[in-house]
């Protein structure tokens, strides 16, 4: 928002201007001035050293001179002739003091006899010091001689040679002059002038102007002029933009010129009429001055320079208005030139986006072999065109050039592809190989669509096998956790139930049946005990929730010792058992007790379900670094179940279920071997049934 | 007349074995949870005590530790966790022997008495002591001299090579012995495959000297690497 204010009105914005024009005119002046009588001010400490007295002086001396020259040959007895005597005089007549001030004795430097004086005194040294400024020198007039000279300021004495080079004269002091018959001087100067003097001579013009002109007072208006100019242009250009009613900064019709156009015409107008000031000024002091039309001329080159002025300051204005209004730079016919080439350059380059998209969906509709055909044509073509270009044209080094990176840019293109696709590859394998959630990265597949669509894919499937296999671990250990809970739970029934069984038995109850019920019930109890033991071990095994005290152990040892354990029962069940171990025990990691479950498992198997009479095989083998031990057995039931079904939970070979055995043993023996880092197999041949066990094997 | 505490928070089961300490001879006092079992523990002259583990109020642990401030009285623990870590955990805290829930009655019968034993006649402290030619370790007694083997006080029959085998083992209680070193030291005989019946003869022994042969108490078997006699 902008402040309403004096500066508003537009008569305080013209006095303003007025004032400051006419400063700058007269700052110009006042410069022009102090530049010309700049000794006057700082050049000279007393009146003697400035500019134009010593001009003043110099031209007095000169006719002074010449007086003497005259005055000299009178003496010797020549004669001047006519004219020279008529010239002599006035020359005499001029250095009176009626007609100057300059002031002079002549003597004879031997004598001291006064020869030719100004006004008769006899000295100037008796006329009152402030008054005039004395010089005295002596001089011999007419033989003289300026030569080669040179001076010898340690013995203090100057040696003059002549055109040759030979010596001249030895002469003391440091002279600039060797009289030629090497006599004294023969005048005595005494002259100066007398300040109090009434005669307007250049003399007493450049004392006059001196003290007058010299003015130190003048230099001070100089500077007082500039700053308020200075200061006048700030106010103006504080007015700038600023208009009585205006709620914003305004712009009138000149700051709507485009400012560089603007710039040109007023700089211009402005060199123009400082120009024309100059020269009026320059003319006037060189021809007119001291008449009336010079003071007509500088008043034409003030008119002339104000213009100049009026024109800057307009500029200036101008120039703050834009500022204010934020269109110094916008307003400008190159940036609206740019602009519009910049718009221009905008829709060409969308024009060709459009263009090449509009390719690429069309390639990218076309069938995968089409777009393949596509390609290759066109790799062809282009190699064609540029192996004829290298053969027909004068610039094979050129067409050579884009052949290299034509070929070498499609071979890096098949390069990016390659090793994208190779990326593609990694992940496929990681995600089969059991890593579901591998992301494949598909930031660098930006140019290859195909290859981006089947990597997203890919992770899509990695991440539904994660979540489905997340989802089965989870019910898993819920299903774990629950059967061992109610397991636990049975235990405590089971346990009064076993306990009361036995007493019952203990009772001496009369009657067959009564006694063959509590036998059936005592049967089931103990396998209903075995169940629940059975569950528990079965559930904790699948989801790997027993601990594992792996330690290096004999197997030849194991089976021998599970051999001596089941040595009776084997008997018992009428079977033999025949053993093929390795010569040397072999070793295996693993939990000892984990281990003894699983022979335990398949031996009591062999023990409940194979034939009476036949032979159990065990056999411990060492093949490919790995430790195998199969139990080979005959079953004495048909087994009509695949092998794999045999290790589900619950599944005998028996459907009927009357046999003892809980139908978890084998899926025991399974997760055991499973978690303790080896695997387990089944074969089913007929009535054969084949259990193998292996177990990697350690040195 | 001994008495023993039994504590479980089932009735029946408390009942059950009230009636077969009872028609054993023994005089029982019935208590129902932790709490109560150790008050009467501090009213009565008790002999031994069967505690369940898992109980309201107090449970069985805890009922162990406070019994273990003022008595040494054996306990015997009944659980139905069969994890190593609650054995180890009953065991450290004082009981001198647990058994799992669902259990066999006649090995709780075992038990009970195994412990009476060495409670009240051996002197309630399960001490080696080295006399001329007897070696001990737990209740197990071998004279050697006399070639006899008594267990908790009762005298086992032992077949001379099944005796041999148990002084090996007792000989160096803790020690590993593989069936190859067992058979080469009893037998006399360098091994060739005939360990098997080292194995055999094991399982007969501790058929004789274990209260429950499938869980054994002093002859360990440290699978796949051999047999050892468990320091008690």
């Amino acid at each position: 928002m902008m402040k309403q204010d004096i500066r508003s009105h537009w008569w305080f914005k013209a006095l303003t201007l007025l004032v400051t024009l006419a400063c700058a005119v007269a700052l110009t002046f006042g410069c022009l001035y102090c530049g010309l009588h700049w000794d006057s001010f700082f050049g000279s400490d007393a009146l003697p050293n400035s500019l134009a007295y010593n001009q003043a002086m110099n031209d007095k001396y000169s006719q002074l001179m010449e007086v003497l020259n005259d005055f000299d040959s009178k003496r010797r007895g020549q004669s001047l002739g006519y004219v020279g005597e008529q010239y002599y005089q006035e020359q005499l007549a001029a250095l009176s003091p009626e007609n100057t001030n300059f002031r002079y004795i002549i003597r004879d430097n031997v004598t001291g006899e006064i020869l030719l004086s100004s006004s008769g005194e006899d000295s100037l040294e008796n006329v009152p010091p402030e008054g005039l400024y004395r010089h005295v020198r002596t001089i011999s007039p007419g033989r003289i001689y300026y030569g080669y000279r040179e001076y010898d300021d340690e013995k203090n004495f100057t040696v003059f040679f002549d055109d040759n080079g030979a010596v001249l004269a030895q002469v003391p002091g440091d002279e600039s002059i060797l009289y030629q018959d090497g006599e004294s001087c023969q005048y005595a100067l005494e002259y100066g002038m007398d300040a109090l003097g009434e005669v307007q001579d250049a003399l007493w013009e450049a004392a006059h102007t001196y003290y007058t002109q010299g003015d130190i007072r003048l230099l001070y208006a100089t500077a007082a002029l500039a700053l308020i100019t200075l200061a006048g242009t700030v106010l103006l250009m504080c007015c700038a933009g600023r208009r009585v009613g205006a709620e914003t900064f305004t712009l009138n019709w000149t700051d709507r010129i485009p400012y560089d156009l603007y710039l040109f015409v007023v700089i211009w107008g402005a060199v123009m009429c400082f120009a024309l000031g100059a020269s009026l000024v320059t003319e006037g002091y060189r021809f007119h001055y001291g008449d009336p039309s010079f003071y007509a001329m500088l008043g034409a080159a003030g008119a002339a320079l104000a213009g100049g002025f009026a024109l800057s300051e307009a500029a200036l204005m101008s120039t703050a208005a834009r500022c204010k209004a934020h269109t110094l730079l916008k307003n400008t016919l190159i940036w609206r030139i740019g602009a519009r080439c910049w718009e221009l350059l905008v829709r060409f380059l969308a024009w060709c986006f459009s263009l090449v998209h509009g390719m690429g969906r069309a390639v990218g509709a076309l069938p995968l072999t089409g777009r393949v055909i596509g390609f290759s044509l066109a790799y062809l073509l282009i190699n064609f065109f540029l192996a004829m270009g290298l053969f027909e044209s004068y610039s094979t080094g050129l067409y050579l050039l884009l052949l290299g990176l034509f070929n070498g840019y499609v071979l890096l293109f098949i390069c990016r592809w390659t090793m994208q696709w190779h990326t593609l590859r990694r992940g496929a394998q990681a995600i089969v190989g059991g890593a579901p959630d591998t992301v494949i990265d598909t930031s660098e597949m930006k140019f290859f669509p195909d290859l981006r669509a089947h990597a997203e894919a890919l992770n899509d499937l990695g991440s539904a096998i994660n979540t489905a296999v997340d989802e089965r671990l989870k019910s898993e250990r819920m299903k774990a956790e629950l059967i061992t809970n109610v397991s636990h739970d049975l235990k405590t029934p089971l346990t009064s139930i076993i306990n009361y069984v036995d007493l019952l038995k203990k009772e001496d109850i009369q009657g067959e049946k009564a006694r063959e019920y509590i036998e059936v019930l005592d049967r089931k109890s103990q396998r209903l005990k075995k169940l629940t033991e059975d569950l528990v071990e079965a559930s904790k095994a699948s989801t790997g929730a027993l601990p594992v005290n792996a330690e290096r152990l004999g197997v030849v040892q194991l089976i021998t010792q599970a051999l001596g354990e089941y040595s009776e029962k084997f008997a018992a069940a009428d079977l033999t058992p025949v053993v093929n171990l390795t010569e040397e025990e072999v070793y295996v990691t693993a939990d000892g007790r984990h281990l003894w479950r699983i022979v335990d498992n398949l031996l009591g198997n062999c023990v409940k379900y194979a034939m009476a009479g036949t032979r159990v095989y065990l056999d411990l083998v060492r093949w490919d670094g790995q430790v195998t031990l199969s139990v080979k057995n005959i079953s004495a039931g048909q087994l009509n179940i695949p092998a794999e079904q045999l290790m589900e939970r619950f599944v005998r070979g028996d459907e009927s279920r009357t046999t003892e055995g809980s139908g978890l043993g084998l899926s025991i023996a399974r997760s055991l071997t499973e978690l303790q880092g080896g695997t387990f197999r089944l074969e089913v041949d007929g009535d054969l049934f084949k259990a193998v066990v292996s177990f990697p094997e350690v040195k | 007349m001994y008495n023993i505490l039994i504590c479980d928070d089932d009735r029946d089961i408390v009942s059950a074995l009230d009636i077969y300490l009872t028609s054993e001879g023994y005089h029982t006092i019935l208590t129902y949870d932790g709490a109560q079992a150790v008050q009467a523990a501090r009213e009565n002259d008790i002999h031994l005590i069967l505690m369940d583990v898992m109980m309201p109020n107090l449970d069985g642990i805890r009922a162990t530790a406070r019994l273990r401030e003022v008595s040494n009285v054996p306990i015997i623990l009944l659980t139905a966790k069969s994890e190593d870590a609650d054995k180890v955990l009953g065991l450290n805290i004082g009981a001198d022997d647990y058994v799992t829930k669902p259990f066999n009655p006649m090995e709780v019968m075992a038990r009970v008495k195994s412990q009476l034993r060495r409670y009240t006649t051996l002197g309630g402290r399960g001490t080696v002591q080295s006399e001329d030619g007897v070696l001990r370790n737990g209740g197990i007694a071998l004279d050697d001299s006399a070639k006899t083997v008594t267990v908790d006080g009762e005298a086992v029959g032992l077949t001379p090579l099944e005796f041999n085998i148990l002084r090996l083992l007792m000989s160096h209680p803790g020690q590993v012995y593989s069936t190859a070193q067992i058979y080469e030291q009893v037998w006399n005989d360098p091994a060739y495959g005939s360990e098997n019946t080292v194995a055999v003869h094991i399982r007969h022994i501790r058929e004789k000297i274990e209260i429950d042969p499938a869980n054994p108490r002093y002859i360990k078997v440290v699978w796949g690497l051999g047999y050892k006699m468990e320091k008690v």
